[in-house]
């Protein structure tokens, strides 16, 4: 099995630097300053490594699209992670902060930014902490800082923690934030490669993405790019909750089946069956059953009717009721969205409260078309995708799983006729 | 915007061809083309916001159809548009729908009713009935200040109000709050609203979910009269609509419209809650005559025999010269003209002037100076559009509030280079990421000119070859500007060369260029110099650069600008002609159907108070000024009343100086009669009568036209019409004008005299005297004008003491902090207030509101020239 992040994850003390040294830390970016920062660039464009935060989009491509001589320019971390589902980047930043102050060591060089942030969630006050202590050591050993190992190459990195908002994940918002304002979106374009932190040309890449350049620097493009599918390479941090037996984080090379990633996790409970899984964290559609055996990469699941995402693979077996597990999704944007744009404020309100009402027996057969036509009015049509995702679990459970929904609504009508 | 020409681009609006500046969003290409699309988050004057979605339209672009939001989606040429399809109206109304859901829909009672795009939208979607459960919000009304109700209840979102306070007003006193179906609007931190009381945010919200408190009237649009007048205080003339109901004048609104006067929407809290001085308890109600030091009330046939008689008595006494006349920079361009009329005209008196002029004839001079020296200067709504502001010596937030506005789009739309020249440090916030800050020391605003002038030329920032070839004394402007070298400068102004480099090398690309200049220039001696090295400024960028120069004169009131183009000074007759040019002067007898005008060449209105304190002027008539509160030399004026042997003073509110009157005459406001005002931009605009006049109070024109026929001459043109056919005969600069409707610029003649630089006064450093160490800026409120706002309720709330503004570090130095009363005290005058610290005050300087009359800071000047000295100890 190929482990590139999470290769020495269980070494004891490997947030010490030392520790981290000693299993070759730091060495890919000794090599690397010896090359040009276009090189690095090209490495990581040849490499097909796709940013893991969600949207999948090619790394080095972003990187390349930095508006041109504009300076200073930035780089930004999302460590963010709160999508429904996600704890990757928690556990490289619980276990392996170097992983990530390296990645974004290169990344800065390649890009060259000298300032650099760690956006990090609320919550992760303590890996904060631990993320900050592993900077300490890092500019001691010049690392970080002035002339990088007596190099021209400058940078600082910041730490940044947000305030608990999930819209601060969005790569808008957080920049938003991350200037002292509020937590909400900004229009695209312009991207923040062009304006972004402070009006400045600005990088955000996920954590698990920064942790993969390091090992693709360090065994180069093609090493990288000979694992997994044409669309998706190299591999992914894979978070399997929900009704398996051992749920947790797996690194798999893109391309395995969906299936496999379920059993690493243990497979399903004791006489229980799958019933649904949702292969990307909330916001993306469930899939039924039957599409387990699906390649778990960027393309497959999209062909499946449904996406890769943050790489939460969330379980369902037959214990489960589609429709309490959509309000229990729909609870969580509801109370997420930032507020701004009519479709998703007023929209995950009406979703939540319509499935609420199917879910606790007073729900009549038009709603199932209400919940569509809500949906239908907010696909596309909100400021950010956070609309989107919202409805992702609504139309795909009505889609997979009606019988849930008619089953709920049935039971109402008895109840109603009973009264 | 001189820089950048933008590629037209082809583009077809439901079937309908069309061409727009290339990346013009959709919405605008439809609203400027009259085609309807709904929407509720997009204002002209703000950043698209894209939230409500509710403007959504088809666009086909080579064969591919997409749906698009119209406020953010730029046109590309070839782009078929169509609004208004079955599924644009659908997702449209879907998320109207959602609007309504929680919405009160208490129209009735709802200050939108019937100007409301909830409304008008609600029906053109033809959005009936509602799928959801409805649950009508029913929060109380916040009325926490005293001007904006927030009745958020029929809040829906659309934010315009936190931006426009933001990007307009440069205040961010309102912010979201919350998130989700929780959010909604707020003061920023949920702190107290502490702001500028624009009502900028009243004005662009869409619902009826911020109201104007200063009126208790509500309800639908159609039970209120619109009025479309012209602001009555400060000079930068912005459209109102003073809105009347059952004959009372209720509130005033901005008219929401770029199309309509020079303020594009924008009015501040002066203009926009002043209106209580209309209807007020404190106004003069009839005519009073001082029968032996007391007021009696008398009727006006009274009042005018005992004028004319007077009148009559002075002349016969010490010939026509020894009556005078001030007239006012508040009354309207029609009764100014009608009052050097009567002057010249009926009583034969050529003295005759305004406070302005009387404190600073260079304005005038400086104007035509530029004339001459080529820059007629654009229309100022096209500050919206500069590429470079130069805002000099003006304290623009009290000043020029609306001005502020333009600028703040200016730096929106083109990041425009803001330069701030001020001895405060103003607060001034806005988007653009340049700007140049040239603090200088209180008295140094020649200097600070002057270096600039000598960078471009030093540095050869300008043409120095085309600007020699252009104007006539260049050499001697070159070596007038020898001494203006870096050192000097620095000593002089306190601004490093480097800040004045980067200044004169961002003035100087090609570029619109706006010189805004503050009414403060003015309050020192050296006014005309400060003027005359701006105009030398000016010149050499106009000669010598590309773009534009585009440079206004300081004026302070709504009609400084016409007062003084009505003729209203000794030296210009109407339309500046020479007061002394006998052809002209032919030319008016004429007009005016007189066998001639000969006046005996005297001039004491220059020198007006001295001549009436000295005795040669017999009768003195105040047609609307208070000289008393506000000249600058308050002792000499009390001297010169005391003297003059009858004085008429004609006033809306009974100030200091009718209190010293013999007669004292009822003006109607502004909202009470008919005319017109011209801005500081010479903008022509119209003024409405919105109600009939307050007691038995009368419009100027008319106790103008009535004085003349009791004096025996009546006017041949007692019409405003036949008054406004005349003043564009007589002054051919206001021809096609009048009667003010499309609020027309006039234009000078062109001048066929070669440029010319005005080298003059030498600069002299002026410091405050050592007993007296601080120096006094005496200026506007931000919410008062003169001293007539103070009868504003409203405004008085607002700001209800008079406050020393004071410096920290000189604060702490005299122990004394924010709400101490202190003494301040020059040679001359010392009087107590409060004080309140702010870094807005340069080290060294107080600043000191000049519109309470029980703190009359002309006072602590009274006429001596220099910086105001004066030292501040704290009160027993
Ligand atoms: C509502 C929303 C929430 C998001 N939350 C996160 C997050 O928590 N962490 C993250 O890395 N990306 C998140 N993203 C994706 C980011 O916007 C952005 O695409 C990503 O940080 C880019 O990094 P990558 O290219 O390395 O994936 C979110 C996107 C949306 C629309
Ligand atoms: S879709 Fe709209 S309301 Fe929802 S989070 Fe995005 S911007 Fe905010
Ligand atoms: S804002 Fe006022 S007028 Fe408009 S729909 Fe609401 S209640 Fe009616
Ligand atoms: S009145 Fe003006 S300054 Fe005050 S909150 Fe409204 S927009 Fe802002
Ligand atoms: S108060 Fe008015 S302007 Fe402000 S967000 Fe609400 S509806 Fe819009
Ligand atoms: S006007 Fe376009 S989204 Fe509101």
């Amino acid at each position: 099995m190929t482990q590139l992040l999470f290769k020495h994850i269980n070494v004891e003390g490997l947030a010490n630097i030392d520790v981290y040294e000693k299993h070759g830390g730091y060495e890919t970016l000794k090599k690397a300053l010896e090359q040009k920062p276009e090189e690095i660039l090209e490495t990581v464009k040849a490499s097909g490594l796709r940013g893991r935060g969600g949207a999948g989009f090619p790394t080095g491509l972003k990187w390349s699209f930095l508006a041109k001589d504009v300076f200073p320019r930035y780089l930004v971390c999302n460590a963010d992670e709160s999508e429904p589902g996600t704890c990757k980047d928690r556990e490289l930043l619980l276990k392996n902060p170097h992983l990530l102050i390296e990645g974004m060591i290169l990344c800065a060089y390649a890009c060259r930014v000298e300032i650099g942030y760690n956006y990090i969630r609320g919550e992760f006050y303590d890996l904060c902490e631990i993320f900050e202590k592993a900077l300490e050591e890092a500019y001691e050993r010049g690392y970080l800082g002035k002339n990088i190992l007596r190099s021209e190459f400058n940078l600082d990195i910041h730490t940044h923690l947000g305030a608990g908002a999930y819209i601060c994940g969005e790569e808008s918002a957080l920049l938003n934030s991350l200037e002292g304002m509020r937590g909400e979106p900004r229009l695209k374009p312009p991207f923040p490669a062009v304006e972004g932190l402070y009006g400045k040309p600005t990088v955000v890449n996920n954590v698990e993405t920064l942790c993969a350049v390091v090992p693709v620097v360090e065994g180069g493009a093609e090493a990288y790019a000979a694992l997994g599918t044409e669309k998706s390479k190299g591999t992914k941090l894979v978070s399997v909750s929900g009704h398996v037996r051992n749920p947790g984080n797996f690194e798999v090379v893109l391309g395995t089946p969906t299936s496999e990633i379920i059993e690493m996790a243990g497979g399903m409970r004791e006489g229980r069956k799958l019933k649904a899984f949702i292969p990307g964290g909330s916001s993306v559609p469930m899939l039924p059953a039957g599409k387990v055996d699906t390649p778990y990469d960027y393309e497959s699941l999209q062909a499946a009717g449904s996406m890769l995402g943050s790489g939460a693979l969330i379980v369902m077996d037959d214990s489960a009721n589609v429709v309490k597990e959509t309000l229990r999704i729909a609870s969580f944007y509801m109370h997420e969205s930032c507020g701004k744009c009519t479709p998703c404020r007023e929209g995950t309100r009406w979703l939540h409260q319509i499935l609420g009402e199917i879910e606790s027996g007073r729900g009549k057969d038009e709603n199932i078309e209400l919940l569509q036509d809500i949906s239908d009015n907010m696909s596309f049509k909100c400021f950010c995708p956070l609309g989107d995702a919202a409805i992702a679990p609504v139309l795909s459970g009505i889609a997979n799983f009606r019988e849930d929904y008619e089953e709920l609504l049935s039971q109402a009508k008895a109840g109603a006729a009973a009264e | 915007m001189s820089t950048v020409v933008k590629k037209q681009v082809a583009v077809k609006v439901d079937g309908k061809d069309i061409t727009a500046p290339e990346g013009t969003v959709i919405l605008d290409v439809a609203k400027r083309n009259n085609i309807p699309v709904t929407n509720l988050c997009s204002h002209r004057n703000l950043k698209p916001f894209a939230a409500c979605r509710t403007c959504m339209v088809e666009v086909n672009v080579n064969g591919k159809k997409e749906l698009v939001y119209s406020c953010t989606h730029p046109i590309e040429e070839g782009m078929e548009i169509r609004t208004n399809t079955e599924e644009t109206n659908r997702y449209n109304g879907a998320c109207l729908e959602m609007l309504l859901v929680e919405h009160p829909l208490d129209c009735p009672i709802c200050d939108k009713s019937g100007v409301c795009p909830l409304q008008d939208n609600t029906e053109e979607l033809g959005i009936y009935n509602n799928r959801f459960e409805i649950n009508r919000r029913n929060e109380p009304s916040i009325k926490s200040n005293p001007l904006i109700e927030f009745y958020l209840n029929r809040c829906i979102m659309c934010g315009m109000c936190v931006r426009v306070c933001d990007e307009i007003q440069g205040v961010q006193a309102l912010d979201f709050h919350n998130r989700g179906m929780k959010v909604g609007i707020g003061t920023a931190n949920d702190e107290p609203l502490d702001c500028e009381f624009c009502g900028q945010c009243i004005t662009v919200c869409p619902t009826g979910a911020l109201m104007d408190m200063s009126s208790e009237a509500r309800g639908l649009a159609a039970l209120f009269t619109n009025n479309e007048s012209t602001c009555n205080y400060c000079s930068w003339g912005c459209t109102v609509d003073i809105q009347t109901k059952k004959g009372k004048a209720t509130r005033i609104e901005p008219i929401d419209d770029e199309n309509v006067g020079i303020n594009n929407g924008n009015l501040c809290a002066k203009g926009r809650f002043g209106h209580h001085i209309i209807h007020n308890q404190d106004r003069i109600q009839t005519p009073l005559m001082n029968v032996g030091g007391s007021f009696k009330e008398v009727t006006w046939d009274e009042a005018y025999n005992a004028i004319a008689e007077r009148l009559k008595a002075a002349i016969n006494r010490g010939g026509p010269e020894t009556v005078a006349g001030i007239a006012s920079e508040k009354s309207t361009n029609e009764e100014n003209y009608l009052f050097q009329k009567l002057f010249r005209g009926v009583l034969g008196s050529n003295q005759i002037t305004n406070l302005q002029h009387l404190r600073a004839p260079h304005v005038n001079r400086f104007m035509l100076g530029c004339f001459q020296n080529g820059m007629t200067s654009k229309p100022i709504q096209e500050l919206e559009e500069a590429d470079v502001v130069l805002i000099f010596n003006s304290d623009l937030p009290s000043e020029f509030p609306v001005a502020g506005n333009a600028i703040r789009k200016a730096a929106i739309n083109f990041q425009a280079d803001i330069m701030i020249a001020n001895p405060r440090n103003l607060v001034f916030d806005h988007e653009s990421r340049n700007e140049t800050r040239l603090t200088f020391q209180h008295g140094s605003d020649q200097a600070v000119a002057n270096r600039l002038a000598k960078i471009l030329i030093d540095n050869q920032l300008v043409d120095l070859d085309k600007a020699k070839g252009a104007v006539s004394n260049f050499d001697d402007y070159v070596s007038s500007l020898e001494n203006y070298n870096a050192d000097f400068a620095e000593t002089a102004t306190g601004i490093d060369d480097e800040t004045f480099t980067k200044a004169a090398t961002r003035l100087a690309r090609n570029a619109d260029r706006f010189f805004l200049i503050g009414n403060d220039v003015l309050e020192n001696e050296d006014g005309e110099d400060v003027l005359n090295a701006l105009l030398n400024l000016g010149t050499l960028l106009h000669s010598g650069g590309e773009g534009s120069v585009n440079i206004y004169p300081p004026r302070e009131h709504c009609n400084s600008q016409g007062v003084n183009d009505m003729g209203c000074a000794p030296e210009y007759l109407p339309g500046y002609k020479c007061a002394k040019d006998s052809k002209a002067l032919a030319a008016l007898a004429e007009t005016w159907g007189i066998d001639a005008l000969n006046f005996d060449g005297q001039d004491k209105a220059s020198d007006l108070f001295e001549n009436c304190k000295n005795g040669s002027i017999n009768f003195l008539y105040i047609a609307g000024e208070d000289p008393l509160h506000s000249y600058y030399k308050g002792a000499q004026v009390r001297e010169a009343l005391k003297t003059t042997p009858f004085l008429v003073v004609q006033d809306v509110f009974m100030t200091q100086t009718c209190e010293v009157a013999d007669v004292v005459l009822p003006a109607a406001s502004w909202a009470e009669k008919d005319g017109t005002y011209t801005n500081m931009s010479r903008h022509v605009q119209r003024v409405k009568r919105a109600i009939l006049p307050e007691g038995e109070s009368k419009p100027d024109f008319d106790i103008f036209c009535e004085l003349a026929e009791a004096l025996g001459s009546p006017f041949q043109n007692d019409s405003l019409e036949d008054v406004q056919r005349e003043i564009e005969n007589v002054a051919p600069i206001y021809k096609g004008l009048l009667p003010g409707e499309e609020c027309r610029q006039w234009t000078p003649e062109s001048s066929s005299e070669k440029p010319k630089f005005v080298i003059g006064g030498e600069f002299k450093k002026m410091a405050a005297k050592k007993e007296y160490p601080l120096s006094v800026i005496a200026n506007n409120h931000m919410f008062h004008i003169g001293s007539y706002t103070r009868h504003s309720k409203v405004l008085n709330t607002l700001a209800p003491d008079c406050k020393a503004g004071m410096n920290p570090a000189d604060a702490k130095r005299l122990e004394i902090k924010t709400g101490d009363k202190v003494v301040v005290e020059s040679k001359n005058h010392k009087f107590e207030l409060l004080v309140e610290v702010t870094p807005v005050a340069a080290k060294g300087t107080v600043h000191i509101p000049k519109n309470w009359t029980e703190i009359p800071v002309n006072m602590l000047r009274n006429g001596e020239e220099g910086l105001t000295s004066i030292k501040v100890s704290k009160a027993e």
